[in-house]
């Protein structure tokens, strides 16, 4: 009997899709044979993954197909296995393995969607916290305005795309798919949740950088100076994302 | 036990149901009448519409938390960041049971998202025994270890899984979920009898039972029974839960039915129909105390 480490070792060794002959070697047989009996936890493994992956990347699931995706889930699940128990922490690299493989190359908005369909799980399981309302910005003390930072929403974050993912994603979601005009592109889309419910926009161009900017830290009144250099309504700027639930709501020592 | 006295041990008196999202909403407004819900740990450790659910409902029923990945067999040590996260969740929801597998989940940093038979040594023993404590510890309460649904055994096993969660019960001070389901799973897969399977567990050890339904596969010609909580429960497996009732008359029950999730109402017909297999047994058990 190899010790627990070893034996563990070895039956990971199997589900991973390797050799199963030493973990069969110690598991006892009558009736189903000892490989047979591991092959059902290799199995479990790959199905209950793929499963997963399905749940959380639908859509990229109806592009390829339930077949080809299982086959493409199996590889990944094998390649890049969970890390923890959670599972809906699992897939954050899909995208990137779906980017590499070349049988895709013609299929190239595939990891964009998987990409949209991450965010929109990241979003689902973010944390709560009330978003931003413009009344709150508006009531701001005007001495507090050039210096106002705001702070993105736990849930909200940005894609860009060369393609219209947002449109693809649409499509998909009823049983006949409607045509998609892939030359739609490139999008910059921000995903965000209000109360239950995961919603995303396709932002205008120059919008998606005020959002960065702020996100990243920088404070109000430069931020909007820069949308208006580069020739965008900053007003009309900030509504939106404030619109689209991208900010917490202000710190309570700005709401007085 | 009756109602009163399981009452008055702060036990719910009726069965319960899994808490699985696709019935959130429903049970959330609904309110159904069921004894209390038991909640898989891993899908409420992040932020969002699920645990605000079970927040929700932790206002109106007992809740379970049954961790499915802690990995008390896992030779490679428990993840303590993992169990943080176990310990905040059961911080926040005061659940009145917390529960574990006894099995190992991964190892070399992969999680492989099943529930691995242990062999029955001293060596697997003394190691869950340790992560049971340490569990325990961090948690500062007792918790309960199932008996996990078998597709192998090992060559080499010192000793029966009775004999394993006996002796892991007596070192900790853990208490044992009986999953019936379990139970027939394993010994159509590995043989042997259930009801002397049943038999070998330490009564006062049983803190919760398990009831599911499971489905019988073809491998190569051969049978194989899976554990895969996608139906109703099966007659022979009720039968055993009412054996189960009459050896663990405290122990709180639970349907699961974790895929091919039914309608909410169907869940809570499977669940009434615990509750009347229990009664009568109740009832029988009553009856025989008096003529005697």
């Amino acid at each position: 009997m190899p010790s627990l480490p070893r034996l563990q070792q070895d039956f990971g060794a199997a589900i991973l899709g390797g050799d199963s002959g030493a973990i069969a070697a110690a598991v006892a047989g009558g009736g189903l044979a000892a490989g047979n009996r591991v092959a059902i936890h290799r199995n479990h493994f790959v199905i209950s993954l793929t499963e997963a992956l399905a749940t959380t990347f639908p859509v990229v699931r109806r592009l390829l197909g339930p077949d080809y995706f299982a086959q493409v889930a199996r590889r990944h699940i094998g390649l890049s296995p969970p890390a923890g128990p959670c599972l809906f922490e699992y897939g954050a690299d899909f995208a990137a393995m779906l980017q590499r493989l070349p049988a895709l190359a013609d299929y190239p908005y595939v990891p964009d969607v998987a990409r949209l369909e991450w965010l929109i799980n990241l979003a689902y399981h973010a944390n709560d916290a009330s978003t931003l309302s413009l009344a709150a910005v508006a009531a701001a003390p005007p001495r507090l305005w050039a210096g106002l930072v705001l702070t993105a929403h736990p849930a909200s974050a940005l894609l860009r795309s060369a393609w219209p993912v947002d449109a693809i994603w649409r499509a998909h979601q009823d049983e006949v798919v409607a045509d998609v005009d892939l030359s739609a592109g490139p999008v910059a889309i921000l995903v965000s949740r209000r109360g239950d419910d995961v919603e995303w926009r396709r932002l205008e161009p120059g919008r998606d950088e005020l959002f960065e900017a702020l996100a990243d830290g920088q404070a109000l009144a430069p931020a909007l100076e820069r949308s208006a250099v580069i020739g965008i309504d900053p007003v009309a700027a900030l509504t939106d994302l404030i619109d689209a639930g991208a900010f917490t709501e202000l710190p309570s020592f700005v709401r007085i | 036990m009756t109602e009163t006295e399981r009452l008055a041990a702060g036990l719910p008196s009726r069965t319960g149901i899994g808490f699985r999202a696709a019935h959130h909403r429903a049970i959330v407004d609904g309110r159904p009448d069921v004894g209390w819900l038991e909640a898989h740990a891993e899908n409420y450790m992040g932020g969002g519409p699920a645990p605000r659910a079970l927040d929700a409902v932790r206002r109106d029923y007992d809740v379970s938390l049954h961790g499915v990945g802690l990995s008390l067999g896992g030779a490679g040590g428990l993840d303590l960041a993992h169990l943080e996260r176990l310990a905040a969740l059961a911080d926040r929801i005061q659940p009145f049971l917390v529960s574990e597998h006894l099995s190992w989940s991964g190892a070399g940093g992969a999680y492989f998202n099943d529930l691995l038979p242990l062999p029955y040594t001293e060596e697997a023993l003394a190691l869950v025994a340790a992560h049971v404590d340490q569990v325990q510890m961090r948690l500062g309460r007792q918790i309960l270890v199932e008996n996990p649904s078998a597709y192998l055994g090992y060559i080499e096993a010192e000793m029966d899984e009775g004999e394993f969660l006996t002796a892991l019960a007596g070192r900790t001070g853990c208490g044992l979920l009986c999953d019936v389901n379990n139970i027939f799973v394993t010994t159509r897969n590995l043989g042997g009898d259930p009801l002397a399977w049943l038999a070998a567990l330490p009564a006062g050890a049983v803190g919760e039972i398990h009831l599911a339904g499971h489905a019988v596969n073809d491998a190569d010609g051969a049978k194989v029974w899976i554990d895969d909580h996608g139906g109703p429960v099966a007659e022979p497996v009720w039968a055993l839960f009412k054996a189960a009732c009459r050896r663990f008359p405290r122990a709180p029950a639970l349907v699961e039915w974790d895929s091919n999730i039914p309608s909410l109402d169907v869940l809570v017909a499977e669940a009434a129909r615990a509750d009347r297999h229990r009664a009568a047994v109740n009832a029988r058990e009553a009856g025989d105390a008096v003529a005697a």
